[in-house]
């Protein structure tokens, strides 16, 4: 049904509520993006610092890991992961998390390597501040502008993920729902009830589009290069 | 005879800031078959102007506000892009600062010319290789024909260089404009460009605009010289009246800025050694190749070095880029592990220090770095950069740590109220300043000094140079002064060390060394100084 005044998105083929269906889907899909993308930071950050700070043999070796492990088919990994340790919604946010941090500490390692030939870098060696330190307070705050904007760019593909994985039973299930899964129950009946569709896809646009401006602002409020005038 | 005559040139860029003026009415006549220098300090305008003449001021932010330049009766200013086309390249040609980011790394030398000659003149392959291949042997490249195959990675900065004066001659332009043609190389280099460019100029009798900061390469070749600052031309006439007669403060304050004296005051030396360095090498190695055909090779940047360095003096280390100084300095600081050796600092042996020890013993030696751009990390405020040291070695603890810091700031002169500022507030001077506090932030006993003074232009490298003179005395420091600039080591150092492919070929007091240089490698370097003879005879 669509257009009653009581529900203002229509509903679903079941007469379930459309604008409920997403307010409460969206809690789910919003842990999802910022617990996986933060643990996917964690890993990725520190690792890929680690990896391009580091470099010769201890690079080369961390490094040929995270292409093995980009090798290993993601859908397989997370099975896996279920079906040692059960179904649950946090490990479902763990596992993602754990297969999105292989982009990003490719894209840190790279900064740190062009950054570590800076004079500043060997300045803070000089002072006699430990590799760690020098990760910790030189290295990763100047490669904070990447950062931020991958991190953006993970939101949305986690969100994503997370109803692939529905999609498969492993995720969340009906009736509990979240943007992904309404989307993709949206495409099969897009013919007959276009609104399924159009509006949980308008919802996740415009959170992204929300997140590339978060993440723009959050770039030039902490670079002090940019003034602030 | 004017060939290009400049009127009321004036050039504006807008900036976040607003618009600022970059050249200010600027007017002058360049002769046929002359050399006209324009020397300035960074921002003086002194690029800006001829870029523009040449419409290569990207517009916008860049403006032509007003003027008018004349070159075979035609103004340059008002000609439409495909008309300047033709000018530029064919009629007027450029060398530019960079031979190596100037060439194309993935074309062959002679591809690069033979292009720019037939991009001009309707020209076959084959004629347009074989002026290619002239023109490369009118610039002193042995066995052009073929060298031209090669790539600009097989040939050294000094040969890049004169690659690009052959491509900017081979089309037989009527004005060449040099922008800091030989900044980027070595001074005995540097006296083989001047040379030639000199010598090409003689027989093809071009027009020459050369632009520099360096006022000493430009006394030597020109024929007039342009002095600008801040957009202006401040001053212009011959070279000799300009150094021997200054007439403008500014022009004053330039040539008063060239270190040509000798040290004049020296500092209290003790007999024994602070740092003694025995034997010391250090062998990089590159690997390449396959994994399973790895070949690896050995380059020895310091090989078999002993040099002691005696408390409270400054000792000079010079040599050209490639030589292993800067290693040298690296190795000492223990920012680069030593093959083998000994580098005794108060009879510790700083190659033998465990992690924690190593750690606890920076405090004795300090490092300043050559690029003031680089060398501060651009996201710590002054203060985070100068506590850093501090806490770490708790040398000061919550309570007193705003005092330490403003008395650095004051050592170093610089306005305590600076220290909330970030690295890009400040210009290059300053920020060396910043650099030179922290250095000093641990009262280290050894300074190494990587170049300082470099990256400066010759007023703010005066200030810089009077700052570290008066900070090892006032500290009683003991410093290694890293340097390519042979007028600043003699003007700052009381002992210099020869350095060639590693090894230290002669050591001795400063005016020694210069007045009788022992070594056939100190006497090439000596005599490649370009000097200003005039200023010196008249006193």
């Amino acid at each position: 049904m669509f257009g009653r005044r009581e529900d203002q998105l229509g509903t679903d083929v079941l007469g379930r509520d459309l604008l409920t269906r997403l307010m409460y889907g969206g809690r789910i899909s919003l842990t999802v993006g910022l617990i996986a993308t933060s643990v996917a930071l964690l890993i990725g950050v520190t690792y890929g610092a680690v990896a391009g700070y580091m470099g010769g043999k201890v690079d080369a070796f961390m490094m040929r890991t995270v292409d093995v492990l980009y090798a290993l088919p993601f859908s397989i990994f997370i099975i896996l992961l279920t079906v040692v340790f059960g179904r649950s919604l946090l490990l479902l946010f763990l596992a993602i998390g754990a297969v999105e941090w292989l982009t990003m500490a490719r894209i840190i390692r790279g900064q740190v390597l062009s950054l570590k030939q800076q004079e500043f870098v060997e300045a803070a060696a000089a002072i006699g501040l430990s590799r760690w330190q020098i990760i910790r307070k030189h290295l990763i705050p100047n490669a904070l502008g990447p950062i931020i904007v991958y991190t953006t760019l993970t939101i949305p593909s986690v969100i994503l993920l997370e109803s692939f994985l529905s999609f498969l039973g492993l995720g969340i299930q009906p009736p509990q729902s979240s943007w992904g899964s309404l989307i993709s129950y949206g495409v099969e009946t897009m013919e007959e009830y276009p609104w399924l569709l159009i509006y949980p896809g308008l919802v996740l646009s415009f959170t992204l589009f929300s997140l590339n401006f978060l993440g723009d602002g959050l770039r030039d409020a902490l670079d002090p290069r940019v003034s602030k005038d | 005879m004017s060939i290009l005559s400049v009127k009321n040139l004036t050039v504006s860029f807008n900036t976040r800031e607003g618009r600022s003026v970059a050249v200010d009415d600027v007017s002058f006549d360049l002769n046929e078959g002359e050399i006209l220098g324009i020397v300035g300090e960074s921002g003086s305008g002194k690029s800006v102007t001829c870029y523009s003449l040449l419409g290569l001021v990207p517009c916008p932010p860049g403006r032509v506000e007003t003027g008018e330049a004349i070159f075979n009766n035609q103004n340059l200013l008002s000609l439409n892009a495909k008309d300047l086309r033709k000018v530029r390249g064919k009629k007027i040609s450029m060398i530019f600062q960079d031979p190596m980011t100037s060439l194309n790394p993935y074309m062959t030398i002679g591809k690069q010319i033979i292009e720019s000659l037939r991009v001009h003149e309707k020209l076959d392959t084959k004629t347009a290789r074989e002026r290619a291949i002239s023109a490369l042997q009118e610039v002193g490249i042995e066995d052009a024909a073929n060298r031209i195959n090669s790539y600009p990675h097989e040939y050294s900065g000094g040969m890049r260089q004169r690659v690009m004066i052959a491509m900017a001659l081979a089309t037989e332009p009527e004005v060449l404009i040099a922008d800091e043609p030989t900044t980027a190389l070595d001074v005995t280099i540097q006296a083989q460009i001047l040379k030639l460019l000199a010598s090409v100029q003689k027989k093809r009798k071009f027009s020459v605009i050369f632009i520099t900061h360096d006022l000493a390469v430009i006394h030597s070749i020109a024929q007039h010289i342009v002095v600008m600052e801040k957009g202006k031309i401040v001053e212009r006439g011959d070279p000799k009246s300009i150094f021997v007669n200054p007439q403008h403060p500014y022009t004053q304050k330039l040539i008063a800025a060239i270190p040509t004296s000798a040290k004049q005051e020296h500092n209290l030396i003790e007999d024994h050694a602070l740092v003694e360095v025995k034997n010391l090498h250090t062998v990089f190695r590159d690997t390449s190749g396959p994994f399973w055909n790895k070949t690896t090779r050995e380059v020895k940047a310091v090989d078999d070095v002993s040099l002691r360095l005696k408390k409270g003096e400054i000792v000079g280390l010079v040599g050209e880029s490639g030589s292993g100084k800067s290693t040298l300095g690296r190795s000492i600081m223990r920012l680069v592990d030593a093959d083998s050796g000994e580098i005794l600092m108060d009879g510790q042996d700083l190659r033998k220090l465990s992690a924690h020890d190593l750690k606890v013993a920076r405090r004795n030696f300090q490092m300043i770095f050559q690029d003031p751009y680089a060398s501060l990390n651009p996201r710590m405020t002054v203060f985070d950069t100068l506590a850093e040291p501090l806490l770490l070695h708790k040398l000061a603890n919550k309570q007193n740590l705003t005092q330490a810091i403003n008395e650095l700031m004051d050592d170093v002169g610089l306005d305590r109220r600076f220290v909330r500022k970030y690295p890009h507030e400040f210009s290059g001077g300053q920020r060396q300043r910043v650099a030179i506090a922290r250095a000093l932030a641990l009262k280290p006993k050894l300074i190494i000094a990587d170049e300082p003074v470099s990256a400066l232009d010759v007023t703010i490298q005066a200030q810089i140079l009077n700052l570290l003179l008066r900070l090892t005395k006032q500290h009683q420091l003991t410093m290694l002064f890293i340097s390519h600039d042979l007028s600043v080591v003699r003007y700052i150092c009381d002992r210099v060390a020869v350095m060639k492919t590693g090894k230290l070929v002669e050591v001795n007091d400063t005016e020694a060394l210069y007045n009788n240089p022992q070594h056939p490698y100190s006497k090439q370097l000596l005599s490649a100084i370009p000097r200003i003879e005039e200023t010196e005879t008249t006193g």
